[in-house]
């Protein structure tokens, strides 16, 4: 098959998903907008039919009627083949959708966004229960099998794990965002008007204006995004692949600098780095000022705005494309390499003909993530972005003052899941060509091929360009957490630790006087919970799917992996819309926090199990079953042990994602319940830089002593992994999560 | 085909190391124009690292390795005119079959029409002509093995080197694969180095076989020289099946040789059969080379040494009866060609195991 036949194929099948994807929404929207609609054509009849007619029209009622059609269409005879549990499943998770909404929907305080009458709880919570047993018994029937629950408790076990899984996703994130979806069809009234109106606020210039190209103003924040979005990816690509050129050639002294280089931005907030290069770059900048007094060149605002805000994004999100790209590299086996040299190609050839085909695949896909990642970083456009206006940031304005005004907060949030499912369709859609790595000699021997003599020159100096930057972004906010205002040349100063971090000794104990105790202690305990949560979840859900049968896995996996790759931004935003107006207590508010930050950790756990898990040997497994061992006790036994490693680096890396993320908490969090972030970027935004670099420090403080402390009790039961196995495993699961997502973890 | 023609390569005390390892040691070898040459051994032998330093992917610390008569330890391999096929392949899985065999030719600059030319003929000439636009994702092991040898071969180079060619495959495709490349070698001409762990592929398709070993080689022959008359009980046992019998040499007071075990007994030797020297040896004779006889049979003793064994264990093996027979302490393999609805003799039975002298290597130890 030639090159543009499987290019076809692939876009064949892309359009095929965003057509599906359009296709659902569409069968569930249409049909509830025209069926709302009715009421008012039959605005003379009584106002109970009028009611019904009302009730109706909700996303809710519309997806349970789909389900029930979908599971209907099993039962006609042409679809009666092999593949009826497949039906089930999809119509099962509409019911469940369905279901969940109207349970929602029934809450009072959620009447306003979804047009529905109050106070119907018994049926819908009837409906939610029915839906979910029959998505257990579709995950639990094996393809082609009887509809029997005959099977043993351990297999239900599994299935009902499955089916919660699902449900708990369905729930917490499908839902919420359909209330996004009900906020802006609903805006302009229900109905034909409604969704007219609505459409109208989706293209609407405010989002769509190409304003700053004409000459003729602003551009829209979509339109920002998306630009901002693609500049950032393609330059952060670059970087991160001419970076990966130089290292794999290079010893394993730079590979670990480097490696721990790029890990630092991975695990730092985002709006730090930009922060940090604010200090450098700004108009009081170092280098803005180094360069005044050197070469006389008059500093500017340039950094604040759109070239600061991508700059701080190349640098925050390039490790990933350095990662994905070295292993793309490494995977080059030695014998490939070989056989080009030896029949004559230059080093150019081996680099035109081997290693970019290599690297393109890889290398796209780390762009598409970056893409999302920079759609949904809000911290820097808040942080750096001066009069830049971009999606997350204006879905972080409405919410903060509109909401309550019922006005635009759904938009943005809507564009951004519609572009980040695009590009996630579109990167799934590379993911799957066949990479070269599949074609590994056995011998396993890395490859190494050398660059043209100005490649070579040019990769080092960006390395050590990149690296210069990197260690003065951390140096400046080094710098200034003890310096006065945050300023680098001012006078040494501890205020800024004692403001947010003071404590005096009374005789009753440690009196906590600084202002920023509370957000970081709940930090830690959500950063804790998550992180642990997230462990355990990974390793149990891939030692389920490894249990429930290859269709259902598949399923479960790829429908997981299109929820996960909804901006974490959005997945606050609608956390704070279905269930922010149920007045939840502050317990509550804590728990929605710990979910956000789990389901956006949730991808990775799920790569790291399916690393713990490949490591088990199905022999060892299905030994301990010969032997008469539960799946329980197999799983305690015998996988335990050999997952405790991964799961320690798994837990580990959650709790450093968990104490530096930003977009999950930012619209969730109030002046009751902040985190380390939220507070952080608070305490930026009303000028006290210096606090919030001080913070920084002790946050990095807390995350070492954290780690340490995790590490010491470890080490004292030997539980550990190696330093290279903890830098490979951790490598492995960031880019097969970025590059696969949740798909296929299951065996 | 035209354009091939056998060289002679040469290596001269070549040693190497991998980082602080010794892989090879004083290599001395020399290989005939057209031959089909074989490198046994087991693995970490330093087989693979020799075929390396030939096609120049790896340079020796000492020594010098000519080829036709040149010296080209400096020598680039893309200037060596070898053509290589790797243990792991080493295939490109985004070129198709024709792109990966036209990769070389490419390289040389020719015209596309004189690269497509040669293509077709190289892919006829392995029979995957219908396969050139197929990617290697696409092709059975044995195919993908067939594109590999394609590919080193379009070039036309002077030596080809095979670095186990056949370790995936199944063992019936392996024998048929094998056949097939040394008819190709057999028409081309083409002076063949291959590396292999196992002894029926060395000695069923070599002209000579090295058997190497520590990165050394302990003896260079035919395969025949080798299977008959191992330098070691290392080479006896790496070309096949080998019965070693430890005793010792010594000149009893007639001036004459004898070699003594427990098995054995008391063997005279003589001076027309080749000859160890006083002090441990071992008697090595191949599981082919017994014969069967009632235990209380009249046998002559002159020319044949006559063991007493009880038979521990019979494996049938298609074409022959394996015994196993506990002679004194040893255990002594042998093999019996079976016909068909011949009876086998049942464990326990107690014989007399004969091998001709003539049959016996004696190897100092």
């Amino acid at each position: 098959m030639s090159e543009t036949l499987i290019m076809r194929e692939h876009l064949l099948s892309l359009h095929f998903r965003l057509l599906g994807l359009l296709a659902g929404w569409l069968a569930v929207a249409l049909p509830a907008h025209a069926v709302a609609g009715l009421h008012q054509a039959v605005a003379d009849v009584t106002p109970e039919i009028q009611a019904m007619f009302r009730a109706l029209g909700s996303l809710g009622e519309v997806a349970l009627g789909g389900g029930l059609l979908v599971a209907a269409l099993s039962f006609w005879p042409h679809w009666h083949g092999t593949d009826r549990p497949a039906w089930q499943r999809f119509a099962a998770v509409f019911g469940l959708f369905g279901a969940a909404a109207i349970f929602l929907a029934g809450i009072p305080a959620m009447q306003r966004a979804t047009d529905m009458e109050p106070g119907v709880h018994g049926v819908p919570s009837l409906l939610l229960l029915i839906a979910m047993f029959v998505l257990f018994l579709a995950i639990h029937r094996k393809e082609g099998e009887p509809r029997h629950v005959d099977a043993s408790r351990a297999e239900t076990g599994f299935a009902l794990v499955a089916s919660g899984w699902i449900a708990f996703l369905v729930i917490l994130v499908a839902v919420p965002i359909a209330c996004a979806w009900s906020l802006v069809w609903n805006r302009g009234g229900s109905g034909w008007g409604g969704l007219f109106g609505g459409l109208e606020s989706l293209v609407s210039a405010r989002y769509w204006s190409l304003g700053c190209l004409a000459g003729g103003g602003a551009c829209g924040s979509a339109v920002n995004s998306i630009v901002l979005g693609m500049l950032v990816a393609t330059l952060a690509g670059l970087l991160g692949a001419a970076l990966a050129l130089f290292v794999h050639r290079a010893g394993s002294a730079v590979r670990r600098s480097v490696a721990v280089l790029a890990c630092l931005p991975m695990i730092t907030p985002p709006f730090l780095v930009g922060f940090g290069l604010a200090q450098l770059f700004g108009k009081a900048g170092l280098v803005s000022l180094m360069l005044e007094t050197v070469f006389g060149v008059t500093s500017t605002r340039w950094f604040f705005g759109g070239y600061g805000v991508a700059m701080a994004q190349i640098f925050a999100f390039f490790p990933l494309a350095y990662f994905m790209a070295l292993h793309a590299l490494d995977s080059l086996g030695r014998a490939q390499i070989d056989a080009a040299k030896y029949l004559g190609a230059s080093n150019a050839d081996v680099l035109r003909t081997l290693v970019f085909p290599v690297l393109r695949d890889p290398l796209a896909v780390a762009m598409l993530v970056i893409f999302v990642e920079s759609l949904s970083d809000v911290g820097n456009p808040l942080v750096i972005g001066g009069k830049l206006r971009v999606l997350p940031a204006e879905l972080f304005y409405s919410s903060s003052s509109e909401l309550a005004a019922n006005a635009m907060t759904g938009v943005p949030a809507l564009l951004l899941v519609v572009i980040a499912l695009a590009m996630t369709a579109l990167k799934d859609n590379v993911a799957r060509r066949p990479a070269i790595s599949e074609m590994e000699a056995p011998s396993g021997e890395p490859g190494r091929c050398d660059l043209p003599r100005t490649l070579s020159w040019l990769s080092g100096v960006l390395l050590v360009a990149t690296a210069l930057v990197l260690i003065g972004v951390y140096a400046a906010i080094g710098v200034g957490a003890f310096s006065e205002g945050g300023k680098v040349f001012a006078p040494f100063t501890l205020d800024n630790f004692s403001r947010g971090f003071g404590f005096t000794l009374t005789a009753g104990g440690i009196e906590l006087t600084g202002s920023a105790w509370d957000s970081l202690l709940a930090s830690l305990w959500c950063a804790l919970l998550a992180s642990l949560a997230g462990g355990a979840a990974g390793m149990l859900m891939v030692w389920t799917l490894g249990k429930v049968g290859k269709p259902s896995a598949r399923f479960v996996g790829n429908l997981s992996s299109y929820f996960f790759s909804i901006p974490s931004v959005v997945i606050g935003a609608g956390f704070m819309l279905a269930f922010g107006s149920l007045g939840f207590s502050e317990l509550g508010a804590w728990f929605m926090i710990v979910l956000a930050i789990l389901i956006r950790n949730l991808s990775i756990c799920l790569r790291f199990g399916a690393i713990a898990m490949s490591r088990l040997d199905r022999a060892q497994i299905e030994m301990s079953g010969l032997l008469g061992a539960s799946s329980a006790t197999t799983f305690l036994r015998v996988a335990t042990p050999t997952l405790r490693p991964v799961f320690v680096v798994c837990v580990a890396y959650g709790f450093i994602r968990s104490m530096t993320t930003l977009g999950s908490v930012l619209l969730l969090s109030s002046a009751e319940n902040q985190v380390a972030t939220t507070f952080m970027i608070d305490r930026i935004g009303i000028g006290e830089f210096g606090v919030g670099m001080a913070y920084g420090v002790v946050l990095a403080g807390c995350i070492a002593a954290v780690l340490s402390g995790g590490w010491l009790l470890m080490s004292a039961h030997r539980h550990l992994p190696g330093w290279g196995q903890v830098m490979a495993d951790l490598k492995a699961a960031i880019v097969l999560a970025e590059k696969n997502g949740v798909r296929g973890v299951a065996r | 085909m035209v354009g091939f023609h056998g060289v002679s390569i040469e290596a001269r005390k070549v040693s190497l190391s991998l980082g602080d390892r010794r892989v090879l040691t004083d290599i001395d070898l020399r290989i005939e124009a057209g031959d089909f040459f074989c490198l046994l051994g087991p693995s970490g032998a330093g087989k693979t690292s020799f075929l390396r330093v030939i096609a120049g992917l790896a340079t020796p610390e000492a020594g010098e390795l000519l080829i036709d008569g040149e010296r080209v330890t400096a020598r680039p391999p893309q200037k060596r005119g070898v053509g290589m096929v790797f243990q792991g392949l080493g295939l490109w899985p985004h070129m198709t079959v024709a792109e990966t065999v036209g990769y070389g030719l490419a390289r040389q600059r020719l015209p596309d029409e004189t690269i497509r030319r040669k293509v077709g003929t190289m892919l006829e000439s392995v029979g995957l002509t219908e396969f050139a636009e197929k990617y290697p994702g696409e092709l059975s092991g044995g195919q993908q093995q067939k594109v590999a040898l394609a590919r080193a071969l379009a070039v036309e180079p002077r030596i080809l080197l095979l670095d186990q060619p056949l370790s995936a495959l199944d063992l019936t495709f392996r024998t048929q694969l094998l056949g097939d490349i040394h008819a190709l070698q057999r028409e081309l001409g083409i002076t063949t180095v291959m590396v292999t762990h196992e002894p029926e592929e060395a000695l069923s398709v070599a002209d000579r076989v090295a058997v190497i070993r520590d990165g050394a080689i302990r003896q260079i022959g035919s395969p025949a020289a080798l299977y008959d008359y191992p330098a070691d009980s290392f080479v006896a046992a790496s070309v096949g099946t080998a019965n070693l019998l430890a005793g010792k040499v010594f000149e009893d007071e007639t001036g004459q040789m004898r070699f003594n075990s427990d098995a054995t007994g008391d063997v005279p030797l003589f001076e027309r059969l080749h000859r160890p020297t006083a002090g441990s040896a071992l008697a090595c004779f191949r599981p082919t080379s017994v014969r069967f006889a009632p235990y209380d049979a009249m046998t002559d003793t002159s020319d044949s040494v006559w063991m007493t064994g009880r038979i521990v264990r019979s494996e049938f093996r298609g074409g022959y009866l394996r015994y196993s027979v506990s002679v004194a302490n040893e255990t002594v393999v042998c093999d019996l060609p079976h016909r068909k609805a011949a009876l086998a003799l049942p464990a326990g039975s107690e014989i007399l195991v004969g091998v001709e002298t003539s049959q016996i290597r004696f190897i100092n130890v």
